[in-house]
């Protein structure tokens, strides 16, 4: 059963850690490795004196929420890079890849053909047409105010759903990397991030991703040419190898691994991570960071080339750890499973190559990394409130800006404290429950909303509501009859639905319905709304001019 | 009589922006869906495809190849896309948007003068 639940644990790894019987197999604590300690100390102060830095500069709410729209293109191409290749990409697809070999690349290439699509489609149109958040864009002329209320609320879900999967991934790698007791593991990280984002707002926080986003590179690349010389630069010899060490033989190099090459599945997955992104508000917002439409297009083009490189990388070092750690015994604990579980085996293979000072970097880098990420996600959530829900709802353009920022601050402070709560509480949970619902409710009712609000002018309020409800209700309900809850959760037999993700039924549905509501649609705003479609195409184009 | 000159350039201008715009993203998005489909393709029922080697005695096979290659054109398109948008697009864009400023500034003054 367990190996059976394994690839749906895994499936998190992507966006966040497993938290499944990783932690308590390991006793690969780093406390004692001086290289982590002082690595990790430094990047504190580091980023302790950014956030004083960008203290000073964080003055209004357009400041503490999109940096005021001064960062430049290639510094939010390493942050938008910085929010993908976290520790858990890092960690989690070498370790995935580790156990089912080629199946688990799905996972890089997968996102990677999603990024220059949301390049083309969304990026540009998404930053002339809003400001601050995904529910700007969408609201440009389908004003009712349920509309906002709906998207907002998906958006928080996504947001929070996401974010309790990475505190909960981020106490488990923490307890495991460093010895430190997992809730003390989740204060820290919620306390670190709470300065980070509190005093220096999107400024501090995208400062922090892009040095992160460089560490991480730096360690990727070190770890892919020792991986390389081990085998004298020949590719086919890692691959050979793998081949030879893996208990599948030359299996592990070929699909069916894992999703075992079953169409639904397979489906399923590919669609959850090429849409999924083109949904998720924490990165949609980072477009707003930069100056203009062009800016926001470099922006993502530099993001992209980055994680390509990364995500090359990812497959030499994951099957260089399947040709080198394999047979290990010192990585191997009495039971003969390798010690500290999947998430480790990027980390020993840093040791086996770099000894401990290469080991002690990554884990520093990897905690370093999970910091960047849940401030980067705290901050859409705090916009998500401030902006889109209390924003609105007390008509913005009448209040102070004083007003909105310390809004703005508190809605972090809220989204903080939500998310250390959950992370305690959801310590024994299966985070891949948790993801799996961010992630398709992103793919499923974000993203097909966003794409019609920007293409098609037959887009009405209603029909946004009707479907938009009807989807995120059938996603939630489709996570629920899933393995993950109906069997893991529950306790229940066999799972009523039988793929990981809802996705290739969800996504779909979102389109159809939305658009079957919004063409029925005769009343007299959904006339306005289809109205104003010329005039916003316009502006899609051209920016606010 | 100028106004409305100006007033058909600017519908032109938008309108080659637009047209050009979409032609190039639409065929370019879908192009690469459709090669994330033949990945979708190799995982299910093209399996034996592949898990052909590349070659005699290669331990790469097709699969290994296609995926990373699709990573590689990934990288391209996107390369390929910001190079031609900055070039092509965002003069149009400039043009395209100082024709809205002359309508603009026309509608005024035609308004002041009625």
């Amino acid at each position: 059963m367990k190996s059976a639940l394994r690839p749906l644990a895994f499936l998190a790894c992507h966006l966040s850690l497993t938290s499944t019987a990783s932690a308590s197999q390991g006793a690969a604590s780093q406390a004692s490795n001086p290289f982590a300690i002082a690595i990790f100390l430094a990047f504190v102060v580091t980023t302790m004196l950014v956030t004083r830095w960008a203290a000073k500069k964080t003055t209004s709410k357009a400041s503490f929420l999109v940096a005021g729209g001064a960062i430049k293109p290639w510094q939010n191409g390493l942050a938008i890079a910085g929010d993908f290749m976290s520790a858990a990409t890092f960690l989690g697809i070498t370790g995935l890849m580790f156990f089912v070999g080629f199946d688990a690349y799905i996972l890089a290439f997968g996102v990677l053909i999603g990024w220059p699509i949301m390049l083309m489609l969304i990026a540009e149109r998404f930053r002339n047409l809003g400001r601050f958040t995904l529910v700007d864009v969408i609201s440009y002329r389908l004003r009712m105010p349920a509309v906002r209320l709906l998207i907002a609320c998906s958006s928080l879900a996504v947001i929070l759903f996401y974010l309790i999967g990475q505190m909960v991934g981020a106490g488990k790698l923490i307890e495991l990397l460093f010895g430190i007791d997992y809730v003390y593991s989740v204060i820290a990280v919620s306390s670190l991030m709470m300065i980070y984002v509190l005093f220096g707002g999107m400024l501090a926080t995208t400062w922090i991703q892009m040095i992160k986003a460089v560490l991480l590179m730096a360690g990727g690349i070190a770890l892919a040419l020792l991986v390389f010389a081990e085998f004298n630069f020949s590719l086919n010899a890692i691959f050979a190898e793998a081949a030879a060490k893996h208990g599948n033989g030359d299996a592990v190099l070929s699909p069916g691994g894992w999703l075992k090459s079953d169409i639904l599945s397979v489906g399923t997955v590919a669609l959850t991570l090429c849409f999924g992104i083109m949904g998720l508000p924490h990165v949609l917002m980072r477009f707003f960071t930069v100056k203009d439409a062009a800016d926001a297009r470099n922006s993502v083009a530099i993001a992209t080339l980055i994680m390509a490189l990364f995500y090359i990388l990812i497959l030499f070092i994951g099957f260089g750890a399947i040709a080198l750690i394999t047979g290990e015994t010192r990585f191997e604990g009495s039971d003969g499973e390798i010690v500290g579980g999947s998430n480790m085996i990027a980390l020993h293979l840093a040791e086996l190559l770099g000894g401990s000072a290469l080991l002690g970097f990554m884990s520093a880098v990897s905690f370093a990394t999970i910091l960047a990420v849940v401030a980067g996600l705290t901050l859409a959530g705090a916009a998500a409130i401030a902006h889109d829900i209390i924003g609105v709802m007390s008509k913005d353009a009448e209040i102070s800006d004083k007003v909105q920022l310390n809004r703005s601050r508190w809605a972090t402070a809220v989204i903080a404290l939500v998310s250390l709560g959950c992370g305690i509480l959801f310590e024994n949970q299966n985070i891949a429950v948790v993801t799996a619902i961010a992630l398709a409710l992103a793919a499923s009712v974000n993203f097909p909303i966003l794409l019609m609000a920007l293409y098609w002018g037959g887009l009405t309020s209603r029909g946004v509501l009707i479907g938009g409800w009807i989807t995120l209700l059938t996603s939630v309900i489709l996570v629920i009859l899933s393995d993950s809850v109906w069997v893991q959760l529950l306790g229940n037999p066999t799972a009523l639905f039988p793929y990981p993700y809802p996705t290739i039924f969800t996504l779909p549905l979102g389109f159809i319905t939305v658009w079957l509501f919004s063409s029925i649609d005769t009343s007299a705003a959904s006339k306005e709304e289809r109205a104003l479609f010329e005039s916003q195409s316009v502006i899609a184009e051209l920016g606010q001019g | 009589m100028s106004g409305n000159d100006r007033s058909d350039n600017s519908a032109s201008a938008l309108a080659q922006l637009v047209r050009v715009r979409a032609r190039m993203i639409w065929s370019l998005s879908a192009s690469l869906f459709l090669l994330f489909l033949g990945s979708v393709y190799l995982m299910t029922v093209g399996t034996d495809l592949a898990e052909t080697p590349i070659g005699t005695g290669s331990a790469i096979n097709v699969g290994i190849v296609y995926t990373s290659a699709l990573t590689i054109i990934s990288a391209c398109v996107t390369a390929f896309y910001a190079i031609w948008a900055n070039r092509t697009l965002d003069p149009l864009i400039a043009s395209a948007n100082d024709e809205r400023a002359a309508d603009a500034s026309v509608a005024a003054a035609s308004e002041a003068e009625e």
